[in-house]
């Protein structure tokens, strides 16, 4: 692969997308065509990439399938799917993992605001119990009560949750198999699907895969994560580096399109149509003002038949190169690496960005902490004595990593789990 | 030598892999690299096809970690089948028809040339046999029955095997528990009528007790465990020593 990383290559995002993520999102693509062609009765399942994320990993997917000349074992469609859409297949019934979701995103805020984002109802009116703080019961209890309020909230779930479920059957094509493909981590979407729609047998094959907030993991045994499969950074594995500054991945793999919160019915003979589908929608998923993802793209026009097994490594030095730049960053990759501001989703619409920033009293370790990027973060605030920074961040991490192996050890020694 | 088994018993069901027959100490991955030094061999003698052996080995690797977890993810009780790891392999390293046809066949060679028949139990089987009770075996492995009984006609001729059970056939492995049931039903015999022999503590022990076989455990002796892990680590090692320096030697699949 041309795009292979050098040690002289040059310092700008397109470069980096091209040498660094190409190799590395190629491996993922090798390792989701892998799957897919183990896949016990595939002719049965189809592969849905979720929106955002999703929609660029199916351009370089079938970019990959199509410059190695690998036949697609599944079909393969996108869909149309935020956590707040999955969110409402489940919202009739509160079962654990609409409210553990809702907890997390919620935690501290009133009710009123959880109903706003599932509705995406402004105009609706709720009496001032709602406006309470999050409480997973309460809020069950006041969404399946009988008043007049309950009634408008649960009504206006369901109408949205019929559209889902109808662009759902058509991009399924009707298969009772559903292999989610998504960038990751925690994998809410999926496990708040199975809940929802549990006449689908459900799969999700993610970038990454990690119990990053050590919750409830029920729906791991249908989650796999190709190319990450750990709930925290280890230095001994380079690949783990991709958690240290996880915005990056998905800010290279989303592209610039509204997540999806609601749908609309053209016709009834017509598929519902969700907010993201804007005009032009479809030229947009590659457009790429950064160039990180042309880059991505650049590297995988470079593939033929005969580079299937050099993928392997050339993604191992790709993620060498990826580790060195995220957790030992220098003032170029700063540059390379900088972020716009992220929106928090959910149906809502505060924006993070990716360095702390606001009130100086805070102190500088908060605004670190606060960061997406704390390496990043280090490196930018102590440009002149940071590289001591990154080492106690790098020792306090492989301290954490050894003291977790250990207690796993300990564990599996004496049965009690860590 | 082995356990007296009880008159109501009708059928003996054994393990193939280091139960009938044995392997050496080396371990998968090594075993792995014998087949790809060989298939390198005859792609380059018969065909002129220069393929560098570490890129088969990898390769055979890599298609067969992903396979399992594919399998694993999907349906945990089934397998994986040798014919699909093979196309896919031949298919990654650019072979098509006769030359994907000897990653095959050197891996059945390699299998013949590597395994050793376990004589004193198949002196036994033969006995059990000789008294009406119906031998059969039953493997977790990818390759098909064809396969296992060219391997035991091949390695022990005469064997009193009757049937192969594989769970690359029956899609249901010993390891999950599933294939005990299947291989009772297409027996048509009861559980407590059959007694199983295998050298894994958890699929030829645990699962078969746990349906309702009579089991019994027959282990490789340590010191040849021992040699075939420390074998498992070098071998790993070394895999991680050619990722770690990003390279293969002669890197790239040269076809002439």
């Amino acid at each position: 692969m041309s795009g292979s990383p050098t040690a002289s290559s040059p310092p700008n995002s397109e470069a980096f997308g091209r040498e660094v993520l190409g190799p590395i999102l190629a491996e993922f693509s090798l390792r989701l065509w892998l799957s897919l062609r183990f896949f016990p009765e595939a002719d049965e399942a189809t592969l849905l990439f979720c929106a955002r994320g999703g929609l660029r990993l199916r351009q370089v997917y079938e970019r990959f399938l199509a410059r190695t000349g690998l036949p697609s074992p599944v079909a393969t469609n996108s869909l149309m799917v935020s956590r707040l859409v999955a969110a409402r297949t489940c919202a009739p019934a509160s079962g654990d993992a609409l409210l553990s979701e809702l907890g997390r995103e919620f935690e501290g805020r009133p009710m009123a605001e959880v109903a706003l984002a599932l509705t995406q109802r402004p105009d609706l009116i709720l009496s001032s119990k709602w406006d309470a703080r999050f409480e997973p019961q309460r809020f069950a209890a006041l969404l399946a009560a009988a008043d007049v309020d309950a009634v408008a909230v649960r009504q206006a779930i369901t109408v949205q949750d019929a559209l889902f479920r109808r662009h759902l059957q058509a991009r399924s094509g009707g298969r009772r198999t559903v292999i989610l493909c998504d960038t990751g981590l925690y994998g809410s979407t999926v496990r708040l699907l199975r809940d929802g729609v549990p006449d689908r047998r459900w799969f999700c094959l993610q970038f990454a895969r990690s119990n990053y907030k050590g919750l409830a993991t029920p729906h791991f045994d249908c989650t796999r994560g190709l190319s990450i499969e750990s709930d925290a950074y280890k230095p001994w594995e380079l690949r783990t580096s991709g958690l240290r500054f996880w915005h990056l991945i998905e800010a290279v793999l989303e592209p610039d399109l509204p997540s999806v919160r609601t749908f609309v019915e053209p016709s009834e003979s017509e598929e519902p149509r969700s907010n993201l589908e804007v005009e032009g929608w479809e030229h947009r998923i590659a457009d790429d003002a950064r160039g990180l993802f042309s880059g991505v793209l650049a590297c995988i026009d470079t593939l033929d038949e005969t580079s299937l097994t050099r993928i392997d490594d050339d993604a191992a030095l790709a993620w060498r190169r990826f580790k060195r730049a995220v957790v030992w960053p220098r003032s170029a990759d700063l540059a390379t690496l900088s972020l716009a501001d992220r929106s928090r989703d959910f149906g809502r619409t505060e924006r993070v960005t990716q360095f702390a920033s606001g009130d100086v009293a805070l102190g500088r370790a908060v605004r670190i902490r606060d960061s997406l990027w704390r390496e990043g973060a280090v490196m930018r605030m102590f440009p002149r004595v940071g590289r001591a920074g990154l080492v106690a961040i790098e020792l306090a991490h492989t301290s954490r990593a050894l003291r977790s192996v250990y207690d796993r050890w300990r564990g599996s020694e004496t049965g009690i789990p860590a | 030598m082995f356990a007296s088994v009880s008159d109501t018993t009708t059928t003996i069901s054994c393990d193939v892999f280091d139960t009938l027959l044995h392997r050496d100490d080396r371990a998968e991955s090594s075993r792995f690299r014998t087949i790809a030094e060989l298939a390198s061999q005859r792609l380059s003698g018969e065909h002129g096809v220069a393929i560098n052996p570490r890129l088969v080995w990898r390769t055979r690797i890599c298609v067969q970690q992903q396979a399992y977890r594919a399998v694993e993810l999907a349906n945990p009780k089934g397998d994986v089948r040798f014919t699909d790891l093979v196309a896919v392999t031949a298919t990654m390293l650019g072979l098509e028809g006769r030359r994907a046809a000897i990653l095959c066949e050197a891996e059945i060679a390699v299998e013949r040339r590597q395994l050793r028949p376990n004589r004193p139990f198949l002196a036994w089987l033969a006995e059990q046999a000789r008294m009406g009770r119906r031998v059969i075996a039953a493997s977790d492995t990818y390759h098909e029955g064809a396969t296992i009984a060219h391997l035991l006609d091949t390695l022990a001729p005469g064997h009193p095997v009757a049937t192969i059970y594989t769970s690359a056939d029956l899609n249901a492995t010993k390891r999950s528990g599933a294939l005990f049931p299947a291989l009772l039903r297409a027996e048509g015999v009861r559980a407590d009528q059959v007694v199983h022999v295998g050298d894994d503590a958890l699929a030829d022990v645990e699962m078969a007790s746990a349906a309702g076989l009579k089991a019994l455990h027959l282990v490789r002796p340590r010191h040849i465990r021992i040699r075939r892990k420390a074998d498992a680590v070098r071998a790993r090692l070394e895999q991680l020593l050619v990722h770690r320096n990003g390279f293969l030697a002669g890197r790239g699949v040269a076809l002439t």
